[in-house]
Parts: C-alpha cells; structure tokens; sequence
C-alpha cells in the first residue's frame, strides 16, 4: 500500500477512534430525558413540589426536558402522553392511580405517595417503578421519642387495618433502637376507644402512625382529649396533627419531597438505565414542636431544630451500625 | 419526537420488579382502597383540639407549688381510702381519729377537725362547713374512679377561695370515656376487711356515663370500737353537646354506719352518717383561647349520731351529735387572653350553707329551745380574678386575688403575687407571695353545744340549790364576732426536670405567718346554771403562729421498669397563743416528714411497690395528745394478667409490715399490720 495512504487511514482509524469514543460514552447522557409530571391537583401544593423538583434539576449537566399534564388531560390523551415520555412522575395518589391503570410500557416514579395505599395497586411488571414516599422512616420517628423524652418512656401505638402491616417492622426497629414498644391493632371504630384505654394504662408516649381509620378527624379529637386527660404525650405524623395537639413530629414539606424527586430524576439523566428507588423514604425532614402542649407537659424550650439535627446525627450512626457485616 | 431510551440500554425490568415486590408489604384487600391513606392524610389541616383553654398551665409558670399523685401511683400504691396517698405529698401528714376518721394535715396546728385545707372532687367543694371538716369515709367515690389528684402546697385562696389557707387538694376524677365496659374489685384482709366494687361504663360518639357501686368495711383499731360499713354509689356522665360545648354531670351517694365510743361517757354508740350530692359543670369554648365555665352543685350531708346513756356519776345524758348541713354552690369562671402574653381567668360564685345541728347549735327543745328556726344559714359571695403575664421570655408574672363576703365573717380580699423566672429550659426559679383566709366554721362562730341531763344524782351541785334533777349542761359557744384567720406566704421554689435523665426535683422554701388562730380558749366562762361543769367554752381568736421550712419532691425514673418519688420536709412551727398553755402549737407539726415510694416492674406481669414513711413526733392540737412518730413500711405485690376481652390483676398489700406498733392520734389507737388482697377485672 501506498505509505501515504497508509498513514491517512491509520489516522483516519485514530480520528474515528476517537469521536467513536467521544460519541460514545457521553452518549447516554447526552439525550435529555422526557419526563411528564402529573400532578393529582393543580393547586399551590402540587406545583410546589414541580417547582423544588425542576430547581433541583438545574444542576444537572444535561437537563431533562419536563412538561405538566394534568389528571384529565391524561386520562384523555394517556397514549399519546405516554408515547413521548421516558418518565412519568405523578404526584400523588390521584394521579398515581390513574397513571398505572392507563399507562403500558413507560417507567413510573410515583412522587408525595404514602406507602400503604401503593399496596392497592397492581405493580407493574413490564417496567420499572420507583416511589418517593411521604412516610418518615420508623427508626426516625422513634428517634424522635428518644431525643424528646429519654429512652425509658414506653411507647404505645394504635395500628389500624392500613397501618398495622408495619407491626413487626415497628417492633423490630423498636428493638434494635432498645425501646420498649406495646403495638394495639384495631379492626373497627368500636374497638378503637377500649383498646385505647387499655393502652394507655401500658404506655407513657402515644405513636401515632397514619391510619384512616384510627386518625381520622373524628377520632384524633378523641385520642388527643383522651391522652391529654391522662397526661400521656402523643407524637404525630405531620405537622397538622402537631397543630392540632400532638406533642410532635417528624414531618416532611411538599418542596423537600420535590427536590428530593428532582434528584433522583437528575441522577437518573446521568444514568438512564440505573435503578429507579424502590420506596424511598424522604431524606429531609423537619421537626415540629406544640410549644403549649410541650409547656403544659413541663418541656420548656424545645427547638425544633435542634431535635432535628440531634435525629440525624443518630440516622448516620444507624446506618453505619447497619452497615456492619 | 424525542428518541427512546433503546430497548437494549435498559436493564431486564423483571429482577427489578421482583425486589419492588418485595420492599413494598404485602398487599391489603382490594375492598380497602376507600380506606386507603392519601397524601392529603399526611399534608392537610387538621382541626385544633389542645387549644391553649384545655391546657393546665405549664407547672414552672405556675405561682404555687403542685404535687400530682398520678394514676400510675394510685395503680401501684394500692391503697383502700384516698386519704392515705397524702403521705407520698411532702409536708403531708395522714393520722386517725379513729380507724374510720382519717385526719389529713398540712403544717400542723390540726385537732382531729382539719379545718384549713381545701378539699374538692372535680372542683365541688367537699369540705364540710360545721366543723371544717373532710369526711374522708364517707366520699361518695371509688378509688378507682381518680384520675389523679393535684395537691397545692400552700395558700391558694386567688383560686379557690377561704379556706385555701395551707393547701388545696382537688381529686380529678376520670372521664366516663376513660372507664368504659365493666370493672369488678374486691378487696378481703384481716381487720375483717371485706370490699366489693363494680363499676359500668359505656360511651359512644359524644357522649358517655359511668355508675360505680361499692360498699366497704373493717373493723378499725383493735382496742377501739370504730368498727365501719359503707355503701357508695357514684354516676358521672359526660356530653359533648357540640364541638365547643361539654357538660358533666356527677351525683353520687355515701352512707353507712359506725361505732363510736366516748372516753368522757365511757360508752360508745353507733352513729349513721349519708350523703349525697348532684354537680352540673358546662364548660363553652369561645374561642381557642377563650373558654366560659358554669358549675352548679348541690350536697346534703346527714350524720345521726348521739348518746342516750345513764351516766353513774352524772344520770341520764343525752347528748345529740348530728348534724344535718346542706350546700348549695353557683359558680361562673371566663378565661380569656389579654393581648398577646397575657391570660386573665376571672369569675363570681355564691354559695349557701344550711346546717341544722340541735345539739350543737342549741336548737333543740329538749335543751331549752323555743325559736322555730333550726336551721342556720351561711351565705357566702365571691369575686375572683387571676392574671398569667409573660413579661418577657424567661419571665412569668402571676397576680390574682380573691374578694369574699360571707353572713360569719364579713368581707375580705385575698391577694397573690408571683413571678416565675425560667432559668433554661430545663430548670425555673418562683418567687411568690400569697394571703388567705380561712372563715369560722359555724361551729366555732355560731354554735351553743348544749347536752341534757335528767334525774342527775350529780355530786357537785352546790348544796344551797334545790337540788334540779334535770337540767342542761353547755359545752362550748361560738363566737359571732370572730374574725378570720391570716395567712400570709412567701415562699421561694426551685424546679427542674430533666426528661431525658427521667428526674423532676422541686424545692420550695417558705415562710408563713398566721394571725387570729380561732381556738377555743382556755379561760372558761362561768355559767352558775350549769350543775355539770358550771363554766363552758368560746372560741376566740387566740393567736398566732409562724412557720419556716422547706420542702422537696423527687419523681426519678432511673430506667424504665423503676421508678422512684421521694418527698422530704423540714418544718418549724413556732406558735402564740396566750390564752393557752405555752409551747401549745409548736409541737403540733411533726420536725420531719419524709416518704420513698418505689415501683417496680419486675416482668411477666408483676408489679411491686414499696412505700417508707418516716414521721417525728408531733401532737394533736386542743387535746394535747402525743402523735408518736413514727416509720412504717408498706408492701405490694401484683401480678397482671390478661386476654382479648378481660384485665386483671391480683395482689397483696401489706401496711405496717414491720407491725411497728405506734399509737396513731390518740393513746389507744394503736397501728398494727394490716393485709388484705385485691382482686381487679376489667372486661372490655
């Protein structure tokens, strides 16, 4: 062959080498991904949790392109929506629901879900779904009776039909945080008082886990009364039954939950075929105190803060007692 | 169009399916997706339900030094009569008159008639105006239907009015909606004691009642014949009218019988005492932090009792003990904030004794009366207001005073003053200082305790006289123009709870002068008429009295199943009363108290508690009597056990169980062990 020739396709080869390899490994990263969120509402609440989830995507280096559809437009247009997607987010139960019965082939990240009601739905099987839950981890809950109250309150908890599949897993937590944990499940609105009642007579701190039957409004006026009448604390499950006379909370805003989901999507643009979280907790919280409530037990001066930082400081040590082999 | 991600860039979806399949928890029936969780359960409003009016003020912002006797410690303590809890409340100290007549004394100055203590049930005043007495046998209320109780050490009268004058002690009883399905309690020991209780509870929705039936009885001190049988009853019935209106309903019945015996006429009776009573509470909130209370009550209280003997060296006594008081009380309370660090509670109540009492109050023909008013009447009027200032962060002002006009006493104004500086948030400073006043009790105001004696062979009757064989003798008078007793308190307290270490420690400091003691004075008035004893009684206000001293409470709970409470004081009474005998009061109150109550959880469903009480010697005031000090041990041993549909709980307690014989009160009232084994169920 020609000397020259040879040279040329050599370098030829080189150059394709390269590009080949420039092209090639951004080259999953570079398609922005298409994701549609699906907001159960449109009300501020709802668009707050898009908003924190596109400002945490602003980072990203290659931004996914994002869109709003709303519930009715979905039901409507579900193929079509479907068709140019890479990723659904729906917010919400509502719109959960709606996307997994009407959608067929398009991975799911299901956003300000709680665990339970996830478990009504059929899981897909032929794509990936991933949730970012509104349940604060139970460790973390117990935690919070832990910096609050010492470690030799005894704890109560009044399980309903939706929150007593999370009995053993609260009582393995409770274990391994060396808590002592008396769980009543209730089946129906006429066991609830008397189970109560006898709980109550067991436990110095009512945990309260989100149930609808048990923590409905009706009933949490009757179990903060109640409690109160026998001096016994209640922590919560968000900052509204706080307000309404829990002690406190581990709780969670819709824009911490947003940013968190828009994290996940950025790593996602990243890694387009790495794993979607299977129910992922929510990673930031706050604490929320009753100042009056706390005062009228004898707890001056707490700070919602502080317990907070206190919470995660000791979530870091668990997960490295975790970790060990 | 965007591109797709391609097919074969994604990871097979069928391993990942699987593990999602296994994180989430096992599915629930489909049926329950109408009970199925939303975010809304987790991020939407929630209605108010502990707004600031059905808060307790926080105890380090309170003016006054408190001691909550919870429901774990009535559980654990086991004890048979409520009065006997008081020995775990620092300064407290419990005696008998008789094995029946507990008698409850804070700082002393006590004859066997507490007259200088507060005593209420859900706010109802059950402090008897005739002699100023608690009849603490005959509460028309089961143990096991307290709550808590919340004992206030020192003068409270900017609250609750006369007669707050050392303490104030109010029995919370429990919600009906706390006491529902059917509770059985028996109670068998020596001393022939045998109790039964049976309560029924049932509430759904907003509204709820509970009806308790008891009866009890023992055979008191062994060389004493105060031998007892009581029979109670008690409903209370709860209505949340609305979301912002709540009413209470109580009425309830005691009633039973005693012996009672006489050292003067060396014979004893048997004397029969009831009551009842109906209170009516409506509570309306007007706001989250506004709220209006209106309490009506009503109690009827008969004791029957007298002698009707012949006396060898007097002839035929008759004496007429009983008395017959009725109280009738309207009370209105409003609290409502003062702009945004201010709380004012406020508010008017009336109230009218009746007390009918032949033999003491002189109204009976057999004794020489000849008016046809039996009945005595006491009216009594007052205003109160208390104002809770946060004055700035750590800051907390309390101010409040009480005016009260009554037909015995005239009128008087209470006041108090506090501040509370919140030194961090773990511990607090108090500084108060307090007045109240405690009225006459008819008996020492309005009283004529005159007894008859017929065809009386009595010695003594001078021999220039016809010899009467029958006349009436006077014991005592009271004294119309007396005035109320003072108290004046400066106290400094020092609280600190620690939660996290399970430690609550409260320190009180005090001082406390007393002017215008009513006692009866020494000095008798001759009444030539009187064959018997030719002089009788009056009540003065004899004297005064200062104490100094300091008391300390300790709720400790080292580690879960433990816990301990410790409450210790130290008192010096120094007391005036120049128509008596010197030194007179200054015994009265006991150097020291001091108390350990340790509960236990020990697993598998036994409890155990051990009570220590140490007491120094003190004396009963008027009789002069020896209260010997001191130390007794109580045991209890319980075992729980339970099902689905039933509680229960089996256990022994032992008082006195070092048998240390001391006299308790009076010379022939000697404390001995006493066991008996309580049998609890609670069917659901």
């Amino acid at each position: 062959m020609d000397p020259r020739n040879r040279r040329r396709r050599i370098r030829r080869g080189l150059l394709g080498l390269c590009l080949g390899m420039l092209v090639a490994l951004p080259a999953q990263a570079a398609t922005p991904l298409r994701i549609s969120f699906i907001p159960s509402q449109q009300t501020p609440l709802y668009q707050g949790v898009i908003a924190a989830a596109r400002e945490a995507l602003q980072d990203a280096e290659v931004k996914p392109v994002t869109r709003v559809i709303d519930v009715a437009s979905w039901r409507h247009d579900a193929a079509s929506i479907e068709a140019g997607s890479d990723l659904l987010v729906p917010i919400g139960i509502h719109a959960t629901e709606a996307v997994l019965r009407l959608s067929r082939s398009t991975d799911i990240l299901a956003t300000l879900v709680p665990r339970a009601s996830l478990r009504a739905e059929a899981m897909p099987a032929t794509r990936r779904f991933g949730a970012v839950l509104l349940d604060q981890p139970l460790a973390r809950q117990l935690l919070l009776v832990k910096v609050l109250l010492g470690p030799n309150q005894r704890i109560g908890s009044l399980l309903g039909p939706v929150s007593q599949s999370q009995a053993s897993a609260l009582q393995h937590v409770a274990q391994r945080l060396g808590l002592p944990l008396v769980a009543a499940e209730v089946a129906d609105e006429q066991a609830l008082m008397p189970a109560l009642n006898r709980l109550l007579g067991r436990s110095d701190v009512l945990l309260a886990l989100p149930d609808p039957l048990v923590f409905n409004r009706r009933n949490l006026r009757n179990i903060l009364l109640s409690t109160y009448r026998q001096r016994i604390p209640v922590l919560g499950f968000s900052r509204a039954t706080v307000r309404a006379g829990a002690l406190a909370a581990v709780y969670s805003t819709p824009q911490q939950i947003g940013r968190q989901t828009g994290h996940i999507l950025a790593e996602l643009q990243r890694r387009p075929h790495g794993p979607l979280p299977a129910a992922a907790p929510p990673r930031e919280f706050e604490v929320a105190i009753n100042g009056q409530v706390a005062r009228s037990f004898g707890l001056g001066g707490i700070d919602g803060p502080r317990l907070a930082r206190k919470i995660r400081a000791r979530e870091a040590q668990l997960s490295v007692a975790e970790v060990r082999p | 169009m965007y591109p797709r991600i391609p097919r074969r860039l994604r990871p097979s979806p069928l391993p990942l399916c699987l593990a999602v399949g296994l994180c989430l928890p096992s599915a629930a029936p489909a049926e329950d997706t109408l009970l199925a969780l939303s975010e809304e359960d987790f991020l939407a409003d929630a209605p108010l339900v502990l707004s600031a009016t059905r808060l307790s003020q926080a105890p380090r912002e309170a003016p006054v030094a408190t001691t909550i006797v919870d429901r774990e410690t009535i559980r654990a303590a086991g004890v048979r009569e409520l009065a006997d809890l008081f020995r775990l409340v620092p300064g407290f100290m419990v005696s008998h008159n008789d094995g029946y007549t507990p008698i409850v004394t804070y700082h002393g100055l006590s004859s066997e008639y507490t007259r200088r203590m507060q005593v209420l049930i859900d706010g109802r005043s059950v402090y008897s105006a005739a002699f100023g007495s608690v009849n603490w046998n005959n509460l028309p209320l089961a143990v096991d239907d307290v709550e808590r109780i919340e004992v206030i050490r020192g003068p409270n009268a900017a609250t609750y009015g006369a007669n707050a004058f050392f303490a104030t002690i109010n029995i919370i009883t429990r919600h009906s909606a706390d006491t529902r399905g059917v509770f059985l309690r028996s109670n068998i020991g020596n001393d022939d004691i045998r109790d039964g209780y049976v309560r029924l509870g049932r509430y759904a929705e907003n509204a709820g009642f509970r009806l308790t039936l008891g009866y009890y009885q023992d055979q008191g001190f062994r060389d004493r014949v105060d031998t007892r049988h009581v029979r109670l009853a008690n409903f209370r019935g709860d209505y949340q009218a609305s979301p912002r209106d709540n009413l209470m309903l109580q009425f309830g019945y005691n009633g039973g019988n005693h012996e009672v015996d006489s050292r003067s006429l060396r014979t004893s009776t048997k004397g029969e005492v009831n009551n009842h009573f109906g209170q009516l509470k409506w509570q309306h909130e007007i706001s989250p932090q506004a709220r209006f209370d209106l309490q009506f009550s009503h109690r009827k209280e008969n004791l029957r009792q007298g002698y009707d003997v012949v006396v060898p060296y007097l002839g035929h006594v008759i004496v007429d003990n009983s008395i017959f008081a009725e109280l009738n009380e309207l009370e209105a309370q409003h609290t409502r904030p003062l702009g945004q660090n201010a709380r004012l509670v406020w508010g008017a109540g009336i109230r009218r004794d009746s007390i009918e009492a032949p033999g003491y109050l002189g109204t009976s023909p057999l004794t020489g009366y000849t008016g046809d008013e039996p009945v005595l009447h006491n009216d009594q009027y007052r205003v109160f207001a208390n104002l809770e200032w946060h004055l700035a962060r750590k800051l907390v002002f309390n101010a409040g005073a009480m005016w009260e006009k009554t037909d015995i006493a005239g009128s008087d104004i209470s006041p108090r003053l506090g501040l509370n500086y919140l030194i961090d948030h773990a511990s607090s400073l108090r500084l108060t200082f307090s007045q109240a006043r405690r009225t006459p009790t008819i008996n020492e105001a309005r009283s004529n305790f005159r007894i008859a004696v017929f065809d009386s062979n009595w010695f003594e009757i001078p021999s220039n006289v016809p010899k009467p064989t029958d006349f009436v003798s006077t014991q005592w008078i009271g004294n119309p123009n007396l005035k109320s007793e003072t108290i004046s308190s400066y106290e400094l307290g020092y609280m600190l709870n620690l939660p996290q270490r399970g430690l609550n420690l409260d320190v009180k400091l005090f001082i406390e002068t007393l002017h215008n003691l009513i006692n009866v004075d020494e000095n008798k008035v001759f009444l030539e008429s009187d064959y018997y004893d030719q002089q009788y009684e009056v009540f003065e206000n004899a004297g005064s009295a200062t104490t100094r001293g300091i008391e300390t409470a300790i709720d400790y709970r080292p580690w879960r199943q433990t816990r301990l409470r410790l409450s210790h004081s130290l008192l010096h009474l120094h007391s005036d009363f120049p128509n008596l005998p010197p030194d007179s009061g200054n015994r009265t109150a006991p150097e020291q108290i001091f108390s350990a109550f340790l509960m236990q959880r020990m697993g598998a469903g036994l409890h155990g508690s051990l009570t220590y009480t140490l007491v120094s010697d003190s004396e009963g005031f008027g009789s002069g009597e020896p209260v010997q000090g001191h130390k007794q041990l109580d045991l209890r041993l319980a075992a729980r056990f339970g099902g689905r549909r039933a509680d229960g709980e089996l256990a022994l307690v032992v008082q006195n169980l070092r048998d240390a014989n001391y006299t308790d009160w009076r010379s022939d009232n000697i404390a001995e062990r006493r066991q008996y084994v309580t049998l609890d169920v609670q069917f659901n």
